[in-house]
């Protein structure tokens, strides 16, 4: 299990994230919705210790993470993988090295699978990022971190940026993942729809807080202000 | 006071974790050499990156100032000493010890310090810095290692072959305008040039060649958001990089040379 208790981060005066409780099981999908600039970023890298919390304490598994420690967070990142808003492949590598970079022997075997997960032909893997489009560069990143293997993955935005058909693919992977190798998904999102469709559990964040945990079908019936402005599909600008 | 201590805590700041970055390169690059496992192919294109691709403008710029340092020390010896004998020696002294390394130093921070610097911020803003961290590859051992080896390599040939040039241009020059003999422009180099100051100068160009990296990572590694963040950085580490290679060229001859 993954779980986040009363998790605080400030930037400046700013309070980022406030007091801020997490639960998810494995082979489940927590959509984290909100307003740009709420903290859902900053949530999934505290997660993984990118960003170290100011208080509050991160488990994975029963165990405690410690943010601090770079080499016992090697260990919180194989458990965990981050796929990033933007593809963060490196420049310098093809893409077929760079689903290969830094991956043990044993780790490859599900390359095809995970290509087939995200339509993607292995024909292109000889290219470099920069001769490849922004869509087939983010399901390179999303198979990355497929081939390591996670109990958990975060998922910032992963269908910003890509068309409607490739958003279909990335929700039918997100919910293969689920299904065959149990990871369970944290996935920060303004997708609405795709929020509906696929989570067990939605969590809506403003300013630093959590406004709503609940199921789909209670967000969607829900009356809250922020929450019908999300439901109409549309997002209540920053003030 | 107080303005100047903080700005005093500031520099030093700066300084800082350019130096951590060095010593944990030091202690990467041991680890890296126990296990066998230096990045040989990053290395041969930095190498490339750094010299190769750096030597057209250096050797043309160390060509042009080696000629103008001789036409300018014999114009000035005529006009003083009536004769400009000892102006060959004088001049190839001058490059071995102060222009060779130094002007190098400074074309390949403006070239290559900013590249480095850019490079990094480039990856830090667009998140390839953090994809590393959850990879449990060091940006020490992926980035640093490989650029700071590529910049001794460059530096110390490109020095070298400075040194070279400019020794050839002084000769051309001696021969054909001040009417001397290669014969005797050697004579006059053997008369003032000695093994210690082409140590010197390979000191130098070691000492060099290892700030340039890790003072441009430093502010590649630490780039503001944006594009405008990256242009700052890459700013900043030539500007520093600079400051930092006269400075250190100056304490090098205080040691080096003085009595």
């Amino acid at each position: 299990m993954l779980e986040l208790k009363s998790i605080t981060k400030k930037f400046a005066n700013k309070v980022v994230l406030n007091s801020v409780n997490l639960r998810l099981q494995r082979s489940q999908i927590l959509f984290v919705l909100g307003r740009s600039g709420v903290g859902k970023s900053v949530l999934l890298k505290t997660i993984v210790g990118l960003i170290p919390q100011d208080r509050g304490e991160v488990w994975i598994n029963g165990e405690k993470t410690d943010p601090l420690n770079e080499e016992k967070m090697v260990t919180v990142r194989q458990k965990c993988g981050l796929v990033f808003q933007m593809p963060a492949l490196l420049d310098s590598l093809t893409l077929q090295e760079n689903l290969e970079f830094g991956l043990e022997g044993n780790q490859k075997s599900g390359l095809r699978k995970y290509l087939d997960w995200v339509q993607l032909s292995e024909g292109v893997l000889s290219r470099y990022p920069s001769e490849v489009s922004f869509g087939t560069q983010k399901k390179v990143s999303v198979v990355r971190t497929l081939l390591r293997e996670p109990q958990f993955i975060l998922f910032d935005e992963p269908t910003t940026g890509l068309d409607p058909v490739s958003r279909e693919v990335t929700n039918q992977m997100i919910r293969n993942v689920v299904k065959e190798s149990e990871t369970g998904c944290v996935v920060v999102s303004h997708d609405i729809q795709s929020a509906i469709e696929l989570a067990n559990s939605i969590m809506l964040l403003d300013e630093g807080r959590v406004v709503f945990e609940g199921t789909p079908e209670a967000f969607r019936n829900s009356d809250q202000g922020l929450i019908r402005s999300f439901c109409k599909g549309m997002v209540v600008l920053d003030a | 006071m107080r303005a100047l201590g903080n700005w005093a805590i500031r520099e030093w700041g700066q300084l800082a974790y350019p130096t951590g970055l060095f010593w944990a390169s030091i202690v990467g690059l041991l680890k890296s050499l126990t296990r066998a496992s230096l990045r040989g192919k990053e290395i041969t294109k930095q190498i490339y990156e750094c010299a190769v691709m750096s030597l057209p403008v250096i050797a043309f710029s160390l060509g042009i100032v080696s000629l103008m340092s001789v036409l300018e020390f014999s114009w000035h010896m005529k006009v003083v000493l009536k004769q400009d004998a000892l102006v060959p020696g004088f001049s190839l002294i001058l490059t071995i010890r102060e222009v060779a390394p130094v002007v190098t130093a400074m074309l390949l921070a403006s070239r290559v310090g900013a590249s480095i610097s850019a490079e990094m911020g480039v990856m830090k803003i667009t998140e390839q810095l953090d994809q590393l961290k959850l990879l449990a590859v060091s940006e020490v051992d992926y980035l640093l290692i490989p650029r700071w080896i590529g910049c001794i390599v460059a530096n110390v040939t490109l020095t070298l072959i400075s040194i070279a040039i400019a020794g050839i241009v002084t000769v051309f020059i001696a021969a054909r305008w001040m009417g001397y003999q290669p014969a005797e422009f050697y004579n006059s180099l053997l008369l003032f040039t000695t093994g210690h100051d082409l140590e010197g100068a390979l000191l130098k160009a070691l000492c060099f060649g290892t700030l340039i990296p890790f003072v441009s990572a430093s502010y590649g590694l630490r780039c503001a958001q944006g594009s405008q963040g990256v242009g700052d950085a890459a700013t900043q580490a030539v500007a520093r990089s600079s400051l930092l290679i006269i400075i250190s060229d100056l304490l090098i001859n205080s040691i080096w040379w003085m009595p």
